[in-house]
Order: C-alpha cells, then structure tokens, then sequence
C-alpha cells in the first residue's frame, strides 16, 4: 500500500503534465484610419479657434507671441504682450507636426514628411502659402505606401475608429503588421532656435539662420534657402547624413550649426553661403544631450533614461573659442536629469528634469554656482528673453522674471488640460 | 518589500515553540517552510513559502507567502488548506492554495527598452498532492507536487522621452502562467 502511494503520486503529475503551460493575451487599440486626399488636408491648414494646450510641445517666441507647439497637431498661437497675462488666442491646424522655425512674417513647419509655409502677418489668422512635398522622407507618413506626390492622389489617415481587441500574444507581431499606424513617436518631436527676430529651444529641431533654414531628423541634416521667404529651396538634393548616434537637436551660433546626437556634439560651419561644411565633433557617451554655444564654449546636457539610453546626467562645458574644429572639455557639473537649458549674459538656465528650474551664475565656467532652483514640476526646455524666462513643463507653460535673480517672481502659467 | 518577506519566513521558526506546547491539546500549530522548483513552458525557476496554522486531527488550515520567481517574480500571499489521507505517522496529503500576490518584479524581467511597463499581480492558486515523511519528534519532512497557477498583468507604454508625448494607450499584456510545483518542506507540528 505504501509503494502505492508514490506510484499514483508520479501518475497524477505524468496526466496533468499537458496542463502546465503559459499562455499571454495582450489587449491592443486597433486604430482603422479614416482618410482624406492630401489636398482636402491641405486645405484645413489654417488658422482656428483656440484651443485648450494638451501637452506643451517646442516653443518659440516672436515679437509679442509665443508659438507653442501641440505635438502631432499644429501650434498654439499666444499673444504674450503681457507676460502676467498670456492669451491663448488661436491654433494652427498643423497635422504631424512637431517642429516650427520663423523668419519675417513667415513659420515654417513640418507636417509629417512635408515642410509648410505659412504666412503669420497676422498670427491670428495664419495662411499657407506653400507645401514642399516629402522633404523629410524619414518622417514619411502617407507617402510611404504610394508612388505618388500628387496631392489629389495621396490619402492621409485623419482620424481613427478605435477598437479594442483581445489577441494571443504570440500570433501578435505578425497579426498587428499592416493595418495602421497611430503609435506616438516620441522621436519626431522636435523644434527650433535662435534667428534674428525671434527665439527657439535649445530641443530645437528647425533653426533659421541667416537667410537659411536648417532642419535635422534622424540622422540627416537638411537646409533650405529662404531667401524667397515664403517658398524655400532645398540647397541639397539629399541631406547631409551626420554619423553620431541619433541626431536630437540644432542650436545655431555665430556662423555654425552645434548639432546635439546620441554619441556626440556635431558641427557644422555655413560661412560659405549657408552652405554646411563639417568642421568639428566632441564625442560623448551615449545620452539625450540638447547643447547650446555662444562664442567661447558649448554648454551640453547629458541625460540618462530608457529612451536616451546612458547613466549620465551632467552638464558639460567645452572650450569651442581655442580650436572649434576639436572642441575640448572644460568641466562637468553633475545634475539630476537634465534636459533644455539656454543661456542669457552670465545666467545660465537649465531645465533639470523633476527638480524643475535651475539658474545658475555662469560667469566663471570653472565655478558654476547655483542662484536658485523653482520646482514643484518637471521642467523639458526654456527660453530666456527679456528678463523673463519661458518654460516649457509637464503640467503647462510658465514664465518667470528674472530681472531680479534674487527674487524670480511667476508671472503666468498656461496649464495643460489632457482632458 | 525584502523586510516582510525576512519576517514571514522567521515567523514560520518562531512559532515553533508554541507548536510544541500546542500538541497537548488537539487542535495545535503547524509551520510548513518549503522551497522547490517551477517548472512550466518557460524556464524553471526557484520558488519558497512559509504557511503558519491551525491543526485539528489530519487536516490544517494556515496563511502562507512566499517568493514565486517565474518569469515574473511575485509575493503570494494565500490561504492554505491540507489534509493527510491516513493517520500514520507517514502519509499522502492532499493541499490547496489561494490568494492575491504582489508583484516584485526584476528589472531583467521587465520588458525591453522601448517600454516603460508597468506590472499588476493578480490571481495565485496551487493545488496538489504529497507524501509526508516522519524525521523525528513531531518534524516532518513533506514532498509535494502541484498544479500552480499565477497571473501578471503588464501595461506597456511606449517610452516617450525627448519632449512630452501625446497622450497614449499601453498594450496590455495578461500572462496565465500553469506550472509544476515541486517542493520539499520540512514542517513542524
């Protein structure tokens, strides 16, 4: 009876030995795209209502208004004659747009693979005056299942019925293949900096420079001649490939292009009519990493996290006035997770993740000391202009005057509403 | 998280003494501690439990926990019922477990490094049969075999980083994980 016992024990595992398996259901959003032609999308590029900001994308400033971008939707148009009391007056229907550049009365922005032209005499009531098609294949969108660029002829997916389904997990990556798209891509935000006339982020992915505008995506560096400011001429058949990593932003300065990649600082001379010619690198480890210069050095922040990879997060200063063409480190200052920073004189603003704001005394780049830290949200990027310093963060846009460091006082905050 | 997972195994220890004044009556404290292995469709890994109770004749009633690290590594926190077929000092037993468990995932366990995934444990039940072995005084020595069953929900979001990002939906992943049990205990009664 005894031996019997382990016996039935053995049976019962060897029977129910089919049981013992794992199984994964994954529930997905499946998005079935309703379209319209290019030219009906076209045509719904203007000027509306204005609308409540749902996330605070790239920024740019421009005489009395702020341009705030909604990221994948267009840009918020805010008059900003008083600080103290910001009007979100309009919003630009933009669709897959992340980026934004002005020069004159006219904004350029990307609208998925296109770059659009809009006339902004009016910021209330901007115009489009010109569509450059597909000049941005990286970020192809609807021209990526077509052979064609005819307006008339490309559909673009406007909208979504959404549904949600239960399916295995393992029949999922063959399953999921070709009925579309709509994953947010983080990786298409970008934005602008510094023309004459009017101020962009140090995440800046557009930049107007000279009677030039400069774009950067992945791994490429585009220009534009925008001499004719309102129909830009690619000066390349193909963009300029920039081999370091994935390239994040473009800040410009002087005459040259600082190129903010994965791996490294990148840059590019345009002291021969606009023309950009490689002149210099810093390598760095890999890391988010918006840079900003003036005429003696380069200011990067290295950032660490899942996305940008890397366990770095400082800020480094480079020595760019000795020799450009090999920018040297001067120092690294440690952070805690930094991200836009810019510069005004000797104030140095660095938006530092969950810690919020820092401004820092930057007239001794050996000896950066901290004037005040303003936290209670996380800060992605800031403009310092006119004593008044405009900050892009998760719960909503804030502006603050510094004109008096010792007592940086909030002016306004335009919040976010994600509902 | 390791602190309360230190005290409920010490727990099973520290009662040993009660269990034995216990004996003198009928109904008295048991401590089970047992550790084996995981075996399913994915690869085996190393589980352990402590179940603390009450035992009355030839059944027992008892709170257990323990680290189940199968693919996900999880808390089980659960009832536990058991009862020996014969009432010989060695004896077939018949158990069963259920409860709520926690999720104490690993980062190597997570998903890859396009996600930000988020974990929710859910269900445990493990039901079973063994063989219990007389060591000396009332020590025990228990093999066991069971059907177990844990489930894990995980939401993936896809990791946004360089500016905020529109606002998104996380694919949610529902694991069902049925494995073998097998456990080697050593209990006290």
């Amino acid at each position: 009876m005894r031996k019997i016992y382990p016996l039935s024990f053995l049976l019962i595992i060897i029977l129910f030995a089919g049981c013992f398996k794992d199984d994964c259901k994954s529930i997905h959003r499946i998005y079935k795209p309703v379209f319209k032609t290019l030219t009906q999308v076209r045509a719904g590029i203007a000027s509306e209502a204005a609308q409540p900001v749902k996330v605070a994308g790239k920024i740019y400033l421009y005489k009395n208004y702020i341009f705030l971008n909604e990221p994948g939707a267009g840009i918020h148009v805010i008059d900003n004659s008083d600080p103290s009391n910001p009007k979100n007056i309009s919003f630009i229907n933009i669709p897959g747009n992340y980026d934004l550049a002005i020069k004159g009365n006219y904004l350029y922005a990307d609208s998925y693979s296109d770059l659009v032209v809009l006339n902004i005499a009016d910021p209330k009531h901007a115009v489009s005056k010109t569509f450059k098609n597909n000049v941005f294949p990286r970020q192809s969108y609807y021209y990526y299942y077509t052979s064609t660029v005819n307006p008339d002829s490309v559909l673009v997916p406007v909208d979504y019925i959404m549904t949600d389904t239960l399916v295995n997990c393992d029949t999922y990556n063959s399953w999921i293949a070709y009925d579309y798209v709509a994953t947010p891509n983080s990786s298409q935000v970008f934005t602008t900096a510094v023309p004459s006339k009017g101020i962009g982020g140090s995440t800046a992915r557009f930049t107007v420079l000279n009677d030039y505008l400069y774009t950067v995506d992945y791994y490429a560096l585009h220009s534009f001649d925008i001499t004719n400011a309102s129909d830009p001429e690619p000066i390349h058949d193909e963009a300029i490939t920039v081999t370091g990593g994935v390239v994040e932003t473009i800040y410009p300065s002087n005459n040259n292009l600082f190129i903010g990649t994965s791996n490294g600082i990148f840059i590019y001379s345009v002291a021969g009519g606009g023309i950009p010619t490689y002149t210099g690198q810093f390598g760095h480890f890999t890391a988010c990493d918006p840079v900003i210069a003036d005429n003696s050095n380069a200011f990067v922040t290295l950032r660490s996290g899942t996305a940008c990879q890397g366990f770095n997060n400082e800020l480094e200063i480079l020595d760019i006035a000795t020799d450009i063409t090999n920018p040297s480190l001067i120092k690294t200052y440690s952070l805690t997770n930094p991200r836009g920073l810019t510069k005004d004189g000797n104030l140095l603003f660095i938006c530092d993740g969950a810690d919020g704001l820092k401004l820092y005394n930057a007239a001794d780049i050996n000896n950066l000391s901290l004037l005040k830290t303003i936290g209670g949200f996380e800060a992605n990027d800031v403009i310092a202009w006119n004593k008044i310093a405009l900050v892009t963060a998760g719960d909503g846009l804030y502006q603050y005057d510094y004109s008096n460091t010792n007592n940086v006082k909030l002016l306004s905050k335009i919040s976010i509403n994600q509902k | 998280m390791k602190k309360i997972i230190a005290s409920l195994l010490l727990l099973g220890f520290a009662y040993n003494a009660t269990a034995q004044n216990a004996l003198k009556t009928p109904m008295h404290f048991q401590s089970i501690l047992q550790a084996g292995l995981l075996a399913g469709k994915t690869e085996p890994s190393f589980g352990v439990q402590t179940i603390n109770g009450v035992r009355w004749k030839q059944i027992s009633a008892g709170i257990g926990a323990g680290i189940d690290n199968y693919v996900f590594r999880t808390i089980p926190v659960f009832i536990d019922l058991r009862a020996d077929i014969l009432k010989s000092k060695n004896s077939p037993f018949v158990f069963a477990d259920a409860g709520p468990q926690f999720q104490w995932v690993q980062d190597h366990q997570k998903a890859g490094s396009f996600f930000n995934p988020e974990y929710k444990s859910g269900f445990y039940f493990n039901a079973g049969a063994g063989y219990s072995i007389y060591l000396f005084k009332r020590n025990t020595l228990t093999l066991s075999a069971a059907f177990s069953l844990k489930k894990v929900n995980e939401s993936l979001y896809t990791y946004c980083d360089f500016v905020a990002c529109p606002e998104q939906k996380p694919t949610i992943n529902k694991y069902t994980f049925r494995r073998l049990a097998v456990m080697a205990g050593w209990t006290i009664w």
